[in-house]
């Protein structure tokens, strides 16, 4: 089915649907409008809208905060919610389609904002399942590394998502690798989403509104990785008045202004955010190293305006590198930067559209500058994306979702630039284009009071185009055929239906059962043969031999509020099926290879697990107990003799207990305990000799496991009387309180005693660390 | 470009309060896997060791193989016999001369088992000098050895060096090759960061040309670092029944005295 008739038969069935909206037109008409912060005129995303005499009919915001609600005329009052604000009510006469704009005060630590069913019942209502909504401002309590709230890093403490590293901002997503991950920053595609080789990431939490992680039942809008996305929105800014916040830490300095571009109609945000590590470098006597570099940036900025109550641009743009540098010999420094431009249009009360324009970039730069050596190495991949999205409100039990995306793609794998004296020659690997078609439609729909689903389905056709030569291999790894391409010759096409779907059952009682199951396939895919994530690592995209990663993931779920909504739980017990997984040869040549497809071995991957999480997100004490069972393993025909073996990040148990009080109304305390069985690894069972030289003789992939992973961290933050224009805060934290001594690294060397005799020796990155941070606002 | 990995490793490691310790770990006992490393270079004797590999903790990490049938065969020419002059050690009588064509062929049978492979030797690339280089890392001085040579533009090159510091045994520092530099006046540092080198040691040098798989082999043992995501046995040109390396090699030695 090629794109177009796709598009043709998707057109037929909503005009089928628009006959059908319309026979209700009669004694139904329409309330719609945007939800915000009261204080900041922020949107809310999200956030509920019910019928105060029947809370099963209801809708929520979308993720700029619009809702659409279709009702039968006369005297409705309807019940305005969010999580962390105080419900509001409101009385309307429809008599005709309305607008409604609602604004909510915000009221997180009130007991009474917890007894609010109609949000807290969306949690067990909604079909949509796997999914995780982390606010930047619910997160602000926990305790991390330095001092350096970080998004990333509290999302590792749910239950299915585990941290990449120690301190590592990377993440893998039930089972899956580490990019199977999208990374959406304003819908952005960010490459490479961590700073100083993992420690940070890019994402600078003063700007950031809120984060949504779908770790299953991907919504159909989504694609093109395999086990999660992570939807990352940055905050509008300040509609009302101008502010600033800011904050001096450990490691880094950030400041944030924004405000009212003009007030109520249009508003701007600028944060930035720079580690100064290496200024102490500066004192140094040593000119070597008072000319060394070792720092990193992040630049967020974004800006509404809102042309009329129908339409709204958005620009936001992202910019942030690292940078390190050895003297004037050497340097190295790589980054992203993105930008998106969009335009909401009210096309009419029931039908909202967003068009999208994207631009995203990663690169890096490597310069040497010495006497007898000088040249420049640089790689980077970017793109360009086109997407239109459509939502459509038919009526309060139908909301159909529609819209075609175009991403094209550009890859420089590496490329030298050389002088004639430099040591090495200049070299260029052929650029790689491909481009992404997806259209996608689904329907959430509620056919009975118990029963909410989502369906849909997502097409997807990658297409690889030339310039250059295009070589395929055989099992072995040698060339078998070669061939030269022209420009925009297509070199090797894919398609992929990718089926989703998601349901709830609800049950009497604040409880449901959900169900859902997705296909996605991805295009593009990370080359990596270290632990570490290094910005060298290299993208390739789907080819004559890289065929498309396919995941097919079942999930069932049950999903209940106790206690009056105050605590939340849910059980989810998922099965994934991988295909075409990406391994390498041994001592693999990753780097600027121009046959590095030839370096490959495609195999497959199977993941399951089960993940409990209780939660209770309001009142003086908030936080979360999560769990996870689960299991990931791969096969492979070169491999453990074909045999299934454990994914590196195969950990069995999982568990994360986080707790944040308030203890008074200046001081807040909290603290996090996280457990984890060790990492799959592969020690050696035996060595040997040649050539004076003793070798380590490895029999199995994986065969080991990492002695288990525990820490616990604390935190408390003083903050300054909220009553004043000029605020400010404290926050203090002890990452790794009793000091365990985690294994980093284990590795084997002879002993210096007897050469003879082999040790075992165990790095531990970071023993108790303690942070201070001095943040202000006004 | 190894080199310049370790720039970047460099302050990271100073940036991070990492401590190292001691630890004890419980490795199985693999059953013994055959080892055979085998060496042929002109105008000297062929040299191949045979042996098995041992439990991770046992002391002995030389178990060798005694009774084995043992040839080398300079293809087209002549075929020498090794006999076994250590424990698990063959070497032939006499050396290798150098004729017309470079392939040389190993079998090596172990009770019912015959393994062979054959090795190509490179032609002779010579380093024509030889010196010490400073490199300032962190205010601190360190020294190398440096050699200087022209590659063959043109053709795939590989190189394995190795050095002997004031008569110690000679140790491999590293295997390279012309990927990044073919056809270039090379200068290789030669530089260990556990060994340190003081003004007046004397080191002497051997740079040897060496076929594919050898390097292969090389490459990949100094390849595995505690980093490596899978580390794995190097590829043994003897397929899947015994670990090892078989090398036809051309080979340069120079000395110097650090300044």
């Amino acid at each position: 089915m090629s794109v177009t008739s796709f598009c043709r038969s998707l057109f037929a069935f909503l005009c089928i649907f628009g006959i059908h909206g319309d026979l209700f037109s009669q004694s139904r008409s329409t309330v719609s409008g945007h939800i915000r912060d009261a204080l900041t005129g922020e949107t809310l995303i999200g956030a509920s809208i019910r019928l105060k005499d029947d809370p099963s009919t209801g809708t929520q915001t979308n993720s700029y905060g619009f809702y659409s609600l279709t009702l039968p005329r006369g005297e409705q009052v309807l019940v305005f919610s969010h999580v962390g604000y105080r419900e509001q009510e409101v009385a309307v006469a429809l008599e005709e389609d309305r607008r409604l704009d609602v604004v909510l005060e915000s009221g997180r630590l009130l007991e009474e904002v917890v007894v609010q069913h109609s949000a807290a019942a969306d949690h067990v209502r909604n079909p949509q399942m796997g999914v995780a909504r982390v606010a930047t401002e619910e997160i602000k309590h926990v305790p991390v590394l330095m001092g350096e709230k970080d998004i990333l890093k509290t999302i590792q403490l749910l239950p299915g998502v585990q941290a990449g590293g120690e301190g590592s901002s990377n993440f893998f997503v039930r089972g899956g690798a580490g990019d199977h991950n999208l990374i959406l920053l304003d819908e952005a595609m960010v490459y490479n989403a961590s700073h100083l080789f993992g420690f940070f990431s890019t994402f600078n939490s003063d700007a950031v509104k809120e984060a949504n992680l779908y770790k299953g039942g991907m919504p159909a809008q989504y694609g093109g990785r395999l086990a999660s996305v992570l939807d990352i929105t940055m905050l509008d800014g300040n509609n009302k008045r101008v502010g600033a916040e800011g904050g001096i830490g450990l490691i880094a300095s950030r400041l944030k202004v924004d405000g009212p571009l003009v007030k109520d109609r249009g508003s701007f945000m600028v944060s930035g955010r720079r580690t100064y590590a290496d200024l102490f470098l500066k004192l140094s006597n040593d000119d070597d190293i008072n000319n060394s570099q070792l720092y990193f940036y992040d630049l967020n900025a974004k800006a509404n305006y809102q042309l009329d109550d129908r339409n709204t641009l958005f620009l936001s743009g992202y910019f942030g590198r690292d940078v390190m540098g050895y003297s004037n010999l050497f340097g190295f420094d790589w980054g992203n930067a993105t930008a998106t431009l969009r335009w909401n249009h009210v096309l009419n009360s029931r039908m909202f559209s967003n068009t999208t324009l994207v631009y995203s970039n990663f690169n890096y730069h490597v310069n040497i500058d010495s006497d007898n050596a000088n040249f420049a190495i640089g790689s980077h991949i970017r793109n360009y994306q086109a997407k239109q999205d459509f939502q459509f409100f038919p009526s309060n039990t139908s909301t159909w979702r529609f819209g075609v995306d175009v991403l094209q793609q550009r890859i420089s794998p590496a490329q030298i630039d050389a002088g004639e004296d430099a040591p090495v020659n200049s070299l260029q690997l052929d650029e790689r284009q491909g481009m992404e078609l997806a259209a996608y439609l689904s329907h959430e729909w509620e056919p009975l009071e118990q029963l909410n689903l989502v369906y849909g389905l997502r097409v997807s056709n990658f297409l690889l185009f030339g310039p250059g030569i295009f070589h395929r291999y055989d099992d072995e790894g040698d060339v078998v055929d070669s061939r030269e391409y022209g420009r925009g010759q297509v070199v090797q096409g894919y398609f992929n239906l990718e089926p989703r779907l998601s349901l709830s059952y609800q049950l009497p009682g604040s409880q449901s059962l959900k169900f859902s199951y997705n296909r996605n396939a991805q295009y593009l895919h990370q080359l990596s043969n270290s632990t570490a994530s290094l910005p060298t690592d290299a993208w390739v995209m789907s080819s004559h031999n890289i065929r498309p990663q396919l995941a097919d993931q079942t999930a069932m779920g049950y999903y209940r509020n106790l206690w009056d909504n105050r605590y939340e739980f849910s059980a989810e017990w998922y099965y994934k099926h991988m295909q075409n997984q990406i391994d390498y040869r041994n001592a693999a040549d990753l780097q600027a290879n121009e046959h590095v497809e030839a370096e490959l071995l495609y195999g497959i991957g199977r993941a399951y697990g089960l993940e409990l999480l209780l939660k209770k997100r309001a009142g003086k004490l908030n936080g979360w107990l999560s769990y996870a069972l689960s299991r990931s393993e791969r096969r492979f025909d070169g491999i453990n003799d074909g045999r299934w073996f454990a994914a590196r990040q195969d950990r069995t148990h999982d568990v994360a207990a986080v707790g944040m009080y308030q203890l008074s109304p200046r001081w807040n305390i909290s603290a996090t305990w996280v457990y984890s069985t060790g990492n799959a690894v592969t020690f050696p069972s035996g060595k040997y000799t040649v050539d004076g030289r003793t070798l380590w003789y490895y029999t199995e992939r994986n065969g080991y496991r990492m002695p288990d992973y525990h820490r616990l961290d604390f935190g408390a933050t003083w903050e300054s009387d909220a009553g004043k224009r000029f605020k400010s805060s404290w926050t203090f934290g002890v990452y790794n309180a009793y000091n365990r001594k985690n294994a980093y690294i284990i590795d084997f060397r002879e002993s210096q005693s007897n050469p003879n005799v082999t040790e075992a020796y165990r790095i531990a990155l970071f023993g108790i660390i303690p942070s201070v941070t001095w943040n202000f606002k006004f | 470009m190894r080199a310049y990995c370790l720039f970047i490793l460099l302050p990271a490691c100073f940036f991070w309060s990492s401590c190292e310790d001691i630890i004890n770990i419980d490795l199985d006992d693999a059953e013994p896997k055959l080892v055979i490393a085998g060496e042929v270079s002109f105008l000297r004797n062929a040299e191949v060791s045979v042996s098995r590999t041992v439990p991770f903790s046992s002391a002995q990490p030389f178990d060798p193989v005694s009774g084995a049938e043992v040839e080398v065969e300079y293809v087209g020419h002549q075929t020498y016999r090794l006999s076994e002059i250590r424990p698990g050690v063959y070497a032939s009588s006499s050396e290798v001369t150098p004729r017309e064509g470079r392939t040389f062929r190993l079998r090596v049978a172990v009770g019912s088992k015959v393994f062979t492979a054959t090795s190509v030797m490179p032609d002779l690339v010579n380093a024509d000098s030889i010196g010490t280089t400073v490199t300032t890392v962190f205010g601190e001085e360190r020294k190398s050895v440096a050699l200087k040579y022209q590659d063959p533009p043109g053709v795939a090159n590989y190189y394995r060096y190795l050095w002997s510091i004031n008569g110690s045994p000679f140790k491999m520092v590293r295997a390279t090759d012309d990927k990044f530099n073919d056809g270039r006046y090379v200068t290789e540092n030669l530089g260990d960061f556990d060994t340190e080198l003081e003004t007046d040691d004397f080191v002497v040098v051997r740079m040897q040309c060496i076929d594919k798989a050898t390097y292969d082999f090389w490459n990949a043992v100094q390849s595995i670092n505690p980093g490596s995501a899978a580390p794995a046995n190097p590829p043994s040109v003897f397929g899947d029944e015994a670990l090892g390396f078989f090398s036809a090699y051309t080979e340069v030695q120079l000395s110097t005295t650090v300044q």
